[in-house]
């Protein structure tokens, strides 16, 4: 019994065997095949692209009429197909403005776009990301709900492909959706989301305007991070909104944006933020404030000086050696009997190369180390950093 | 009385030997089954994916590539001018030397005219002695660290001192990466972010056209033994880590080519020195922590970033790279012994870790007493010889499956070999395996669980040749690399 279930089996692996063997050559076959087609349609369709993306506009529409017609037949082979919708995507995916919409036109005239929706309807995770990336190079909008339901699928691939699609897409509303559905299940990393937003072909201001006060944080956040000098201008009342009640991740990001605008009128909004409860907060809040400078700042910039926490006393020496008095405030610093402070100070001078001025203050009538136990407990039970 | 009592162990490992090995067919049959399913799916994922946009993009995540180098001066300078052409925006290469005893360090340092510079060592893993940074600005992505001899380990703990990019990727001195690798290494950071730990794909460069440290034509080498060696790699990567890494319970991220999340690497405090299967041992380590903090995670296997190496084309070399790899194993496994069972340890220490005790360690051993065991079956006349052939028949079409299948994936998703020929050569490679090849590595294996007190710290030799022949010089035999 035992030998003839050996024989079976081993018949059944002989057979398996064979049939591997098959497939090989037969994969080997279609593969030669297939590349041999693929390179001689890719040959004519990439020199009929390239036609098609440097005509003169006057002669475009007839040209993309006479194009039309000629691959009217050859569309219908599925190899050709694949190779052009191929080659389109490929141009899509790094074309510029204008070159988009005379490809779009030769996508939308095939019927492209729409072949995605079946795609993004199907039950694989990969088929939707696939559908998805079409659907966004393609800018087929009809496809933007689907796409939105599709982010309930929990994958890292899928929903970085349905976000990079809508992003491409342009639609505000919808990346506010899309944002706003995936919530706390953001999987993929933030340099991706980074990537997303300047995929972004739409008003991007208007996007960030409304993500900025997003509910999520981390999402909050990463627009804040994100904006440019001109963006963080036109939305500053919004910036300094978040300043004054965001989550501490957003008030700190915030805060960096805020300094973008080298705007001096918001340097007094700022000075509150200096007693945040938030060590990240208050560090960097001071270092914005040597950025936008307005000479009243300076005193609560001093004050920064004594706090409790290493980055933040750095920050705050390193900011007032572009303000005017700095001399007068590091000076009393040197009289102080806070050995932190004055290493702050110090260092500061130091790494700025400013030996002059610590050579001056360095004539401090009281020596550094001398140290007072009410400084020692203003430090006290917090973890002290100390310059190396 | 002993011969009772030998004829009980001989019939009890006859039946042992049969349950073993119907276990181990069924376990490689669904990694085979697996990786059939995903690598096909993964290929048509990642030929759609945006490599093109993130290659060029500044959002991508910056990788700092750790060479360490022992003995290398044959193939170090190619090595890092073909890193220095990648297709990555930002990234850094640094070189470390452990104490080389020939040539390396100024092979490198005249290749590139770097200077010594003064340069902050932050040492959040404790190393040897680091003798000097040298740096020329002109290659601005390249450091060249010169160390005290403290081994493989050493020498990466102290290239991840000196990095300052939150990832990094290790790859050997004498491996080429294809263009993209990093690319593609990178996209798995950027798609997950919980990430932490990937492997790229080892192929046999040995045979190959190379042109300015790069592949640009794949043929087969003429060696017989490196033909082997292409066979068992396909089937160890395309079939066994592609199944591990389903299961997200992948062992070993080769050390020829791996990539990791730096703070996840610190805080299982970086390789361990005096271990020679860091590879293994680093990846247990970072399964141990996350499993018990509970963290999210990820550690996966991809099989299309390319790391090329050079396989061992003689007999002495190759017994010495599996004597240490089998000893790597025991030696992971054994500082890991406590995981083994565990359910906090989840499928690595359920699955994963038993599978390489028992299909990988162990199996040598009971190779070797199967070896003893069919002539004594025989002389107390308990072996059927009509029953042996028929079951080593079908364990040996078993494996010849295994090794096609893995062929025919390659085939369908990566088609590198061309041409027919050196298809059907490799297929006939992957029959003719199971009738020497695979033997004489099971001896060496074998070597490697007996010695392994002796060779526990030791790398052993191989000679390195050159990527190109016009560079290739004779070398002289060198002695074991002191730890």
């Amino acid at each position: 019994m035992l030998i003839k279930n050996l024989y079976i089996m081993i018949g059944a692996l002989a057979g398996v065997l064979a049939c591997t063997y098959v497939f090989i050559i037969y994969t080997k076959m279609i593969q030669n095949r297939r590349n041999r087609l693929q390179q001689m349609h890719m040959t004519t369709i990439q020199h009929d692209l390239n036609k098609l993306l440097t005509i003169a506009d006057s002669d475009y529409a007839h040209y993309l009429e006479e194009y039309l017609t000629a691959i009217q037949l050859r569309v219908k082979n599925r190899s050709f197909r694949t190779a052009l919708e191929t080659a389109l995507l490929d141009h899509l995916a790094e074309a510029r403005q204008e070159d988009t919409q005379r490809l779009l036109a030769v996508a939308y005239a095939l019927n492209f776009p729409s072949l995605c929706m079946s795609q993004i309807r199907s039950r694989s995770n990969r088929n939707v990301a696939f559908g998805s990336r079409k659907a966004g190079l393609f800018q087929y909008k009809e496809a933007i709900p689907f796409m939105l339901d599709a982010l309930s699928i929990f994958s890292s691939d899928t929903q970085f492909q349905i976000l990079m699609g809508l992003s491409r897409m342009g639609d505000v509303d919808a990346m506010e959706t899309a944002y706003n559905k995936i919530g706390n299940y953001v999987m993929v990393n933030e340099r991706s989301v980074y990537e997303i937003m300047e995929a972004f072909t739409g008003d991007m201001r208007e996007l960030c305007r409304r993500m900025i006060h997003c509910e999520m944080d981390f999402i909050s956040a990463l627009f804040l991070k994100s904006l440019d000098r001109d963006t963080a201008i036109a939305l500053s009342e919004d910036i300094m909104d978040i300043i004054k009640s965001g989550g501490k991740e957003q008030r700190i990001a915030a805060i960096k944006a805020i300094a973008l605008t080298e705007d001096g009128t918001y340097a007094r909004h700022l000075l509150p933020t200096l007693e945040d409860s938030d060590w990240e907060v208050r560090a960097i809040s001071a270092r914005t404030l040597g950025k936008i400078k307005v000479p009243e700042v300076s005193g609560a910039l001093s004050s920064a000086i004594y706090d409790s926490e290493w980055w933040v006393r750095q920050n705050a020496a390193s900011s007032l050696l572009s303000y005017p008095d700095c001399e007068e405030i590091f000076t009393s610093v040197m009289d102080s009997k806070d050995s932190y402070a004055k290493d702050s100070v110090i260092f500061a001078l130091e790494n700025a190369g400013r030996n002059d001025m610590l050579a001056i203050i360095s004539q401090a009538p009281k020596g550094l180390d001398e140290l007072d136990y009410d400084s020692l407990n203003h430090y006290k039970g917090k973890e002290l950093v100390n310059i190396v | 009385m002993l011969e009772y009592i030998l004829y009980k162990f001989i019939l009890g490992f006859n039946k042992f030997v049969v349950i073993y090995v119907i276990i181990i067919s069924v376990l490689n049959l669904i990694q085979m089954i697996i990786a059939m399913v995903y690598t096909p799916a993964y290929m048509r994922k990642v030929k759609f994916s945006d490599i093109k946009m993130f290659s060029e993009s500044t959002n991508i995540v910056p990788i700092s590539i750790l060479v360490p180098a022992f003995n290398e001066e044959q193939t170090i300078v190619e090595n890092i001018k073909s890193l220095l052409t990648l297709n990555y925006v930002t990234y850094e290469i640094v070189v470390v030397n452990d104490g080389s005893e020939d040539n390396t360090l100024s092979a490198v340092i005249d290749a590139f005219a770097l200077k010594k510079v003064s340069y902050p060592l932050r040492s959040k893993i404790q190393t040897k002695n680091v003798h000097g940074v040298y740096y020329n600005p002109e290659f601005p992505r390249l450091r060249l660290v010169d160390k005290e001899n403290g081994g493989k380990s050493d020498a990466l703990n102290a290239g991840i001192n000196i990095s300052q990019y939150p990832y990094f990727a290790s790859i050997d001195a004498d491996s080429l990466l294809d263009s993209d690798a990093l690319i593609r290494i990178a996209m798995s950071f950027m798609e997950y972010k919980y990430t932490i730990g990937v492997g790229g794909l080892v192929r046999v460069a040995n045979g190959c056209k190379i042109e300015n440290g790069k592949v640009v034509n794949v043929e087969l080498p003429k060696s017989g033994l490196a033909k082997f060696q292409i066979v068992e790699y396909f089937r160890a990567f395309l079939v066994g880590r592609i199944g591990w890494s389903s299961l997200n319970s992948l062992l070993i991220i080769s050390g020829a080519f791996g990539a990791f999340k730096k703070s996840a690497v610190l805080e299982v405090g970086g390789y361990t020195t005096g271990s020679i299967g860091e590879d293994m041992d680093l990846v247990l380590k970072l399964h141990r922590y996350m499993h018990e903090k509970k963290y999210k995670y990820r550690i996966s296997f991809l099989p299309d970033p390319v790391c090329w190496t050079q396989a061992p084309e003689n007999i002495r070399a190759l017994y010495s790279q599996r004597r240490r790899w089998h000893i790597g194993l025991i030696d992971s496994l054994h500082r890991n012994a406590d995981m083994f069972f565990r359910p906090r340890f989840g499928a690595v220490g359920m699955i994963s870790m038993p599978y390489y005790f028992l299909f990988e360690m162990l199996a040598p051993v009971i190779e070797a007493i199967g070896l003893i065991v069919v002539p004594l079956s025989y002389f107390f006349g308990i072996l059927s010889i009509e029953y042996f052939i028929l079951f080593f028949i079908a364990t040996t079409l078993f494996g010849v499956i295994l090794s096609v299948g893995a062929l025919a994936i390659e085939e369908y998703t990566f088609n590198k070999y061309v041409r027919l020929k050196d298809v059907f050569t490799l297929s006939l490679y992957s029959i003719i395996e199971n009738f020497s090849y695979r033997q004489m590595t099971v001896f060496f294996r074998l070597f490697g669980v007996l010695r392994y007190k002796k060779y526990k710290q030791s790398w052993g030799t191989m000679k390195r040749q050159a990527f190109t022949p016009e560079e290739q010089e004779p070398v002289d035999a060198k002695s074991e690399t002191p730890v």
